[in-house]
């Protein structure tokens, strides 16, 4: 009996020791081959002869699709053949980093969000295309580099250069059933007082404010516009994390209060099901995402078209929304960087962005749309969040946002279900960044 | 002399390939796992790693959301196959007293839940649980337990999550200790029917002990899978609320792939290898196929 | 008389329920991808409504569905043809020879089942891209074999182990080899064993999703790749995904239907008696 379990110990350490050899070996072989391929990508830009088929990498769903049919024109306009490789949004990092981090040369075009760029930038997985935006060449008409916001601009910027072009800005907001609220004889809320009041009132009747406080980044992100609309930050003005200051704090006690007169539910929700209780006249009100809220308009297969009202997130000072942006950034080992780059500048140009935005609502990274008065006249919510706009910033971008931000999701999630007192909460993620930057 | 070694040379020719896919596609990686896990590095950047020897096994140990993560693990499986052996052995004697046609069509419709994917088990609970639109919540509140905290609370996300995996899995369970009773002799039946011994004995002095190997057997399937459960927690709660149900292959991924710090990962799952290990290796050797006899 | 009536009574509303446990939640989503928006949302839940076709029609009109059901029905067909027939002569070569080590190799195989996934994909990927495969069926045929083979094994040995000895040894008598012996004398006894082998290594590669979406491409997604892009986080559309989840769970559930009475006996056989 000993002898066996004895046996299985072994077996594991040797096969250990047998394949730490092999993947050595491999390990090697991947570093010296992976050089020259490299090179050889970014070398070989001049291939304007041969029908060039670009290969793009985005998340699916509708928007993804109302994409395809727009990218037909530009294969038409071009010549060139675009395959669209949209995956499930939850597996869309994976798969990137997998292929970018490998250099199979699987992608040309990648959209990635806001808070993958840093980590994407740092190891080498983007191409800078300065030289590119300077060439017309590959701009289309009216391009007009000055009239992306100068704020996306900057997050996609690292040591002075270029590695993508902004688009498709996400913003939470608060929407709210105008019907429900007026047979009720109340205002559309404005601050967070005015707010609880309006998701007590509800609840008391057996609704509430719906909140995507499901344990993820639709929380964080809430709380972040939160956290600043009460002049609060994550960082102190030395750049270092103090998560309890004052602001943070009342920010932490006001996200636990509208949990607790929140839809049933809500704790289990991201943006989506916020939006479907709204779309379906269950909930009152809610606090869900700009990208989304075309589809409340939607007249086949929304009970509520028409008699939805938009408004900042709620705010204790001044109005703050965290900012999301998809960036299409050009793949270090594509082999067409070129066309690549003529693809992002085609899909974030005024024209096509315009025309995506007519489709389904969706908030483009050019300043310019915001006051389009036909964008404006279809999407009645277009005008706030451009407002919002401007006081908009994104999460942290430092290197540990991303910790900072899991830890944050764990928090919200705990607080928002009661499960412990919000300063200290938050007094546990500033430890526990601080013993893991210590290690 | 020389038949047996070319019979022995027969032998490894047949092993061979099997274990050739074997090492290539789980030995290898393993190797390059504990290799790697010894270093700091973000994908693709393997070679720009830092050396920090046992720093991420120490780390582990220090670390409260890892420990959570066992412990969820941990009672996940405990719980899950727990209930899974009571309810699919308790079916499978069910169904072994009835006539042979009824129980075949009844044993074809329990197996259906085993054959739908696991994104599709997710699509289907993640609707069944809402609390505005799903069966689950429309009926509690006919009992007037509406106040059930179902996947948005602490304490009963867990709870929830076993249950669709009991849905998904019993029936594995089930289908295998069915026709491990059919084997058991009848006139042992017979016997203790005439000694007088009523259902319940002869279900813990007869039936069961005469399956022990067939449960053995299940036990170590089902309890190595549940241990390294991934898709049903991540379509449907991805480790949450609060944490409360964030299983130790999770918190891997999420360290890997949404953090980068893939030599975290790596320590992480090969943690996750050992205790399953520690747990499983007393039975794997009173497994039957282990006895060489 | 009428306690055994009550008895049986019992065992009518356990058999019932556990039948109307199973079925229901299946059944939802074959309703779902029936029913309109509205009607999907509506509370309570609608039993009888006015079935319509657009979630099928949309969701086939743009996703490759024609595709990847090819691709799901070679992945799994080769993959499980490759466990089941490397598993079966493994288990053979380990039983039938009086090898010295092959307590320890079962063992080596039983490991195989002990790798949690996330460990596996990282160097596969690497591995396969290596060689240049990437993107061809290679990666995730690879991948299901490598984990179905364990379990098949595993079972193939206790299968094995139930038959009796003097059967191969007569055979062997009679002037056979070793290998005619395999092939006409055991490998029918133990057929039932393994075609449930190849049922479960076929239900694990048709439903498998991360293998089959990281270390392939485009043209080589299977099924699960297709609903997950319907199924994702971002805005679920529960029409489409019912309808897209009813048309992959179909088949499989067919077939297991017609060949669940293998399922049984197969996973079982040996160890049961042995």
């Amino acid at each position: 009996m000993k002898t066996k379990k004895l046996r299985l110990a072994l077996i594991l350490a040797s096969a250990a020791l047998l394949s730490a050899c092999g993947s050595n070996g491999n390990g090697a072989d991947s570093s010296s081959s992976a050089s020259p391929a490299a090179s050889g990508g970014s070398g070989s830009s001049g291939s304007g002869g041969g029908k060039v088929t670009l290969t793009i990498s985005r998340w699916a769903g509708p928007h993804a699709d109302d994409q395809k049919e727009m990218l037909k024109q530009f294969e038409q306009e071009t010549g060139i053949t675009v395959k669209m490789d949209d995956v499930d949004y939850a597996q869309l990092q994976q798969k990137q980093t997998l292929n970018l981090s490998n250099k199979t040369g699987e992608y040309d075009l990648v959209w990635a969000q806001e808070i993958w760029i840093p980590e994407y930038i740092k190891n080498g997985y983007l191409l800078p295309i300065d030289d590119y935006v300077k060439d017309d060449s590959l701009n289309p008409k009216d391009f007009d580099f000055a009239d992306y916001n100068p704020n996306l601009i900057k997050i996609v910027t690292a040591d002075g250069k270029l590695y993508g072009l902004p688009t498709f800005i996400q913003l939470p907001i608060m929407v709210y059933n105008k019907d429900m609220l007026q047979a009720e004889g109340l205002t559309p809320p404005k601050t967070w007082d005015e707010t609880l009041a309006v998701a007590k009132h509800f609840h008391d009747k057996g609704t509430g404010i719906a909140l995507p406080a499901k344990q993820g980044q639709a929380a964080v992100d809430v709380f972040t516009s939160l956290v600043r609309s009460n002049g609060g930050d994550y960082y102190g003005t030395d750049g270092k994390l103090n998560l309890s200051g004052q602001a943070n704090v009342e920010a932490a006690r006001f996200w636990k209060d509208l949990n607790a007169v929140a839809m049933n539910g809500s704790a289990t929700w991201h943006y989506d099901e916020v939006t479907k209780a709204v779309q379906s006249g269950q909930a009152p009100i809610g606090l869900t995402v700009s990208g989304q809220v075309g589809s409340l308009e939607d007249q086949a297969n929304s009970s509520v078209a028409g008699k939805i009202g938009y408004a900042p997130l709620p705010y204790s000072k001044q109005p703050f929304g965290t900012l999301s942006v998809w960036n299409w950034c050009v793949a270090a080992d594509s082999k067409h960087p070129k066309e690549a780059y003529e693809l992002a500048a085609w899909l974030t140009s005024k024209e096509t962005e315009k025309a995506m935005s007519l489709k389904d609502g969706q908030m483009p990274g050019r300043q310019s749309l915001f006051s389009d008065p036909e964008l404006s006249a279809k999407y009645p919510f277009f005008p706030a969040v451009g407002e919002a706009m401007k006081q908009a910033d994104t999460q942290p971008l430092s290197a540990d946002a991303p910790k900072l931000m899991d830890g944050l999701a764990t928090a919200l999630s705990a607080i928002a279900v009661g499960n412990t007192d919000p300063q200290a909460a938050l007094a546990q993620v500033q430890q526990d960044m601080a013993s893991a930057s210590g290690q | 002399m020389a038949a047996k070694s070319k019979s022995s040379y027969l032998a490894g020719f047949l092993v061979l390939p099997a274990a050739a896919v074997v090492v290539l596609a789980m030995i290898v990686p393993l190797g390059y796992a504990v290799v790697m896990s010894l270093f700091d590095f973000a994908p693709g950047k393997e070679t720009a790693g830092v050396f920090v020897g046992l720093h991420y096994y120490a780390a582990f140990f220090q670390d409260h959301v890892a420990l959570k993560s066992l412990l969820v693990t941990l009672i996940f499986t405990a719980a899950a196959l727990g209930l899974e052996l009571a309810i699919g052995i308790g079916m499978a004697v069910v169904l072994a007293g009835l006539p042979d046609r009824l129980s075949r069509i009844l044993r074809a419709v329990y197996s259906m839940p085993l054959l739908v994917s696991p994104i599709i088990v997710g699509l289907i609970w993640r609707y069944l649980y809402d609390p505005t639109f799903g069966l689950v919540y429309q009926w509690l509140k006919a009992f007037g337990l509406e106040h059930f905290g179902g996947l948005s609370k602490p304490g009963t996300a867990l709870f929830c999550v076993i249950v669709a995996d009991v849905w998904q899995t019993t029936p594995f369970i089930l289908l295998v200790v069915t026709s491990g009773l059919t084997t058991v002799p009848h006139e042992v039946y017979e016997a203790a029917r005439i000694d007088g011994a009523g259902f319940w004995r002869t279900l813990f002095r007869i039936t069961l002990p005469m399956i022990g190997k067939v449960i053995l057997l299940v036990t170590l399937i089902r309890g190595t899978d549940a241990f390294r459960v991934f898709d049903i927690i991540y379509a449907l709660t991805g480790g949450g609320p609060a944490n409360s149900t964030l299983s130790l292959s999770i918190y891997a991924f999420k360290q890997g792939f949404e953090q980068y710090r893939m030599g975290y990962a790596m320590a992480i799952s090969l943690i996750t290898m050992l205790v399953l290990i520690l747990l499983f290796a007393p039975l794997v050797k009173r497994s039957s196929y282990m006895e060489q006899s | 008389m009428l306690r055994r009536s009550a008895r049986n009574g019992f065992k009518g509303i356990l058999l019932l329920a556990f039948a109307l446990w199973t079925v229901i939640p299946i059944w939802m989503v074959v309703m779902t991808s029936f029913k309109t928006q509205k009607d999907t949302f509506t509370v309570p839940v609608k039993w009888f409504f006015h079935p319509t076709l657009d979630n099928y029609s949309k969701a086939f009109s743009n996703g490759d569905f024609g595709r990847y059901f090819g691709n799901s029905a070679l992945v799994a067909v080769i993959s499980s043809a490759l466990a089941v027939g490397l598993g079966t002569l493994c288990a053979y070569g380990l039983t039938s020879f009086g090898m010295k080590r092959s307590g320890a190799l079962m063992n080596f195989f039983m490991l195989g089942k002990l790798v949690p996934a996330v460990t596996m994909l990282l160097p596969m990927f690497v591995l396969i891209n290596e060689v240049g495969l990437l993107g061809s069926y290679v990666g995730p045929v690879l991948a299901h074999t490598a984990v179905n083979l364990p379990f098949v094994v595993w079972l193939a040995i206790s299968f094995l182990k139930d038959v009796p000895r003097e059967l191969e040894q007569s055979a062997l008598i009679d002037g056979c080899t070793k290998m005619q012996a395999f092939r006409k004398i055991i490998f029918p006894i133990i057929l039932p064993g393994v075609t449930a082998a190849a049922i479960l290594s076929m239900q694990y590669s048709w439903n498998e999703l991360v293998f089959a979406l990281q270390l392939t491409n485009m043209d080589t997604y299977t099924l699960p790749v297709g609903i997950s892009r319907f199924v994702g986080s971002v805005s679920v559309d529960w029409g489409k995904s019912s309808a897209a989840a009813t048309v992959t769970m179909m088949p499989i559930i067919v077939v297991g239907f017609f060949i669940q009475k293998y399922l049984a006996e197969g996973t079982t056989g040996g160890a049961v008696k042995g």
